[in-house]
C-alpha cells in the first residue's frame, strides 16, 4: 500500500488512488473473507456486465470496501463497424450501479463486419483513423456521461499507412477530445521492443497531466520479440520505465495485471509494492540496449509462442 | 497502390488472423498480401507479427471454451474438443461483446454434427455428447443468470396450503431430460476421479442456484412436465393432460410449496420481487 502526496501544484483531472490490483475470480473468495490491505481494485467491465451471479455479488461487495476502477476491453473504439449502443448501455447500468471511480478501454479495435475477436488489435495512426476514433471517444463519452480513459495497447504489427506516431496519436487525441490516458507501460516496452523504438521516446511524447493511470504487467520475451502475456512478475526493464514515467506524473494511480498462472493474492500484493521501491532505487541512465532492436535470442517456433491478451480467467466466475 | 481506408484495412487484417470468409458480402475482400499493407522493417518481422495474432485468435477462443465444457473436454480428449470447438468456432466465430454467449451453440452444433454422421436412436455416445454439453453449458448460464439470493423467502409465508394462481420460475433456472444418469459422471470427473459411462436410462435434471452455487437437482418426470408447463405459461392451472392424474395432482400443491424453498418458483416475477424487497 501507497500512501502518497500529490506534487505542489500539480492538477490530476483524477485522484491518485495508490496500488492496486486485478480482482480475479481466484481470488474472490479471499478477498470478501480477509479484506486485503490493497489500495483499490481494477475489474474487468464485460466479466461482470451479464453476470448476475457470484461475480456479481462480490463485486458489489468489494467495491463497498474498495475504490473500484472499471477496465473493458470491447468498446472497439477504433473498429470501423457502428459503435455498440446495447454494449455502451450495459456499461452505463453497471457504472451506475457500482459508481467506478473511472472507466477505461483500449485505443484499439476487437473486430468487424459484426465480428468480435476478442483480441486488442492494433490501428494504423492515419489522420483518417484519427479523425474517425475522436469523433467515437466523444460519442462514447456523452453517452457515458464521464471522460473516457484509453490505454494504449501492445502489438505485434504496424502499418504502413502511417501519418504518426503511437504517442504523436495519443496526443491529438487527448487534445481533440479531452480523454484521459491509461499508460501500459508493460505494452510500452514490449511495442517498442516489437517495432524498434526508444521507449522513452513513448514516454515523453505522451502528455503526463492526462495520465490518470499505469499498468505494469509481466511479457513473456523470446528475444527477437516479446509477447503480453501477463503471466509473470513485472520485469527490471519495465520498473525501470515506469518510475522513470512516474518522474513526469508524480505519484499515480498503478495497477498490477496478472491474468494466466495467476498466483496468491499474496503475491500480487508483494508484486504490486515494488512499485514505490522501483520509484526509490531509480537513477538514470536507463539501462536497456537504447536501441531496443531485439535481443539476440533462441529461434522460437511461431506455433508456439505465448498467447497474448489471455481471456480463460474471464470464463472462471463459478463459486 | 493507393492508401487503403481504415474499413478496408480491418477487413483484410481480420480476414488473415481469423481465416474467415467474409459472408456479410458489404465489402469485397481485397488480395492484398501482407506486405502491401503491414511495415517490415521493425524487429518482429510482419509476418511473425500477424501469426501472433492469428494464432492467439483461436487458441484463446478455445480456452474459453475449454473453461466452459471442461468434463466435455476431459472425458473425450482434448485432441477431439479442440477439433470440434474449431469446428465451431469457423461456424459461428463470436459477434458479441461479452464471452458468455460464446458457447451458446455449442450443445446444438454437436448435436447437428453428430446427427451428420453417426448419431442414431440407439448412438449412446453421441447422445452422451450431446447431452454432457447441454448440461454443462445449463451451469454456465444458471451460474450467471438472474437467480433468487437476494429475495426475502417470507414473503411465501403467504402461501399457506393454497397455491396462488400464476406462478414464475426463476430467470436462471434450466430444466433437462437427460438420456442417461449424467450428474454423478459429472461430480465424479469433477472430483478427479475415472468414472465409466453411464448407460442409458431418461434421467430430468433441474439446474438451480441457490446460495451462489449451482445446484443439480434430480426430479422426477411429472415435476419436470409442471416445471415446462410453467416455463410457458405462469398460469398453474389447468394442468397440463399428462399431469392429470389425481395422484399426481394431488402431490402437486405440496411439491409447488417445497419449489418456492428450493429457488425453483417465485409468485411474481423476479423484477417485482426485487422492486417490493427495496
Amino acid at each position: 500500500m501507497r500512501h502518497t502526496t500529490p506534487k505542489v501544484g500539480q492538477h490530476k483531472p483524477l485522484p491518485d488512488l495508490g496500488l492496486g490490483v486485478g480482482l480475479r475470480p481466484q481470488h474472490f473468495n479471499h478477498v470478501l473473507a480477509e479484506q486485503p490491505a490493497v489500495d483499490w481494485f481494477e475489474v474487468i467491465t464485460e466479466n461482470f456486465m451479464e453476470d448476475y451471479g457470484w461475480s456479481r455479488h462480490v463485486l458489489h461487495n468489494v467495491s463497498e470496501r474498495y475504490p473500484v476502477v472499471f477496465h473493458g476491453v470491447s468498446l472497439s473504439i477504433g473498429s470501423s463497424d457502428p459503435l455498440n449502443r446495447s454494449y455502451l448501455d450495459g456499461v452505463k447500468k453497471l457504472a451506475n450501479e457500482v459508481s467506478p471511480r473511472w472507466v477505461s478501454d483500449h485505443l484499439c479495435w476487437t473486430g468487424t463486419l459484426g465480428r468480435n475477436s476478442h483480441d486488442l488489435l492494433p490501428l494504423p495512426f492515419t489522420e483518417e483513423c484519427l479523425d474517425h476514433v475522436a469523433a467515437r471517444v466523444c460519442q462514447v463519452q456523452d453517452h457515458l456521461e464521464r471522460p473516457l480513459v484509453l490505454e494504449n495497447p501492445s502489438s505485434y504489427v504496424q502499418f504502413k499507412s502511417k501519418d504518426m506516431t503511437e504517442w504523436e496519436f495519443l496526443t491529438a487525441l487527448t487534445e481533440r477530445t479531452e480523454c484521459l490516458l491509461l499508460l501500459d507501460v508493460n505494452n510500452v516496452y514490449v511495442s517498442a521492443r516489437n517495432h524498434g523504438f526508444d521507449p522513452t521516446d513513448f514516454i515523453d511524447g505522451v502528455p503526463s497531466d492526462r495520465i490518470v493511470q499505469v499498468h505494469v504487467a509481466g511479457h513473456t520475451d523470446n528475444g527477437a520479440h516479446c509477447i503480453d502475456t501477463h503471466d509473470s512478475a513485472v520485469c527490471d526493464d519495465v520498473w525501470q520505465l515506469y518510475a522513470y514515467l512516474c518522474r513526469s506524473t508524480g505519484p499515480v494511480s498503478t495497477l498490477l495485471e496478472w491474468d494466466a498462472n495467476i498466483p496468491a493474492f499474496s503475491d500480487l500484493l508483494a508484486e504490486v509494492n515494488k512499485a514505490s521501491l522501483a520509484i526509490e532505487n531509480f537513477c538514470e541512465p536507463l539501462t536497456w540496449p537504447t536501441t531496443m532492436e531485439g535481443r539476440p535470442g533462441e529461434f522460437v517456433d511461431i506455433r508456439n509462442d505465448s498467447l497474448s491478451t489471455p481471456l480463460e480467467f474471464l470464463m472462471t466466475s463459478r463459486r | 497502390m493507393t492508401s487503403p481506408t481504415l474499413a478496408e484495412i480491418q477487413t483484410w487484417f481480420q480476414h488473415i488472423n481469423t481465416r474467415l470468409p467474409d459472408r456479410s458480402g458489404q465489402r469485397e475482400f481485397s488480395g492484398w498480401e501482407i506486405d502491401d499493407i503491414l511495415d517490415d522493417s521493425g524487429p518482429l518481422n510482419a509476418q511473425h507479427g500477424t501469426a501472433i495474432y492469428g494464432n492467439g485468435y483461436m487458441a484463446r477462443l478455445l480456452g474459453c471454451l475449454a473453461a466452459e465444457f471442461p468434463t466435455l473436454r476431459q472425458a473425450f480428449s482434448t485432441e477431439w474438443f479442440d477439433h470440434v470447438a474449431q469446428q465451431y468456432l469457423s461456424r459461428y466465430p463470436p459477434t458479441e461483446p461479452s464471452l458468455t454467449t460464446l458457447g451458446s451453440r455449442f450443445p446444438a452444433f454437436l448435436q447437428e454434427e453428430l446427427s451428420a454422421t453417426s448419431l442414431t436412436a440407439d448412438d449412446t455416445a453421441g447422445q452422451f455428447i450431446v447431452d454432457l454439453a447441454r448440461l454443462e453449458r445449463a451451469i454456465s448460464e444458471t451460474s450467471r443468470g438472474q437467480g433468487t439470493e437476494n429475495i426475502d423467502y417470507l414473503a411465501f409465508a403467504h402461501w399457506g396450503s393454497i397455491i396462488p394462481s400464476s406462478v414464475y420460475l426463476a430467470p436462471n433456472l434450466r430444466l433437462l431430460k437427460l438420456r442417461s444418469n449424467i450428474v454423478p459422471f459429472l461430480h465424479a470427473m469433477s472430483n478427479r476421479q475415472n468414472p465409466s459411462f453411464p448407460e442409458s436410462c431418461e434421467k430430468y435434471v433441474v439446474v438451480c442456484r441457490r446460495n451462489f452455487q449451482v445446484c443439480l437437482d434430480p426430479v422426477e418426470w411429472w415435476q419436470y412436465e409442471l416445471l415446462q408447463h410453467l416455463k410457458q405459461s405462469p398460469t398453474v392451472q389447468p394442468w397440463p393432460d399428462t399431469l392429470a392424474s389425481s395422484e399426481i395432482a394431488a402431490r402437486i400443491p405440496v411439491w409447488l410449496l417445497l419449489s418456492t424453498e428450493r429457488g425453483y418458483i417465485l409468485d411474481r416475477p423476479l423484477r417485482a420481487l426485487q422492486q417490493s424487497n427495496h
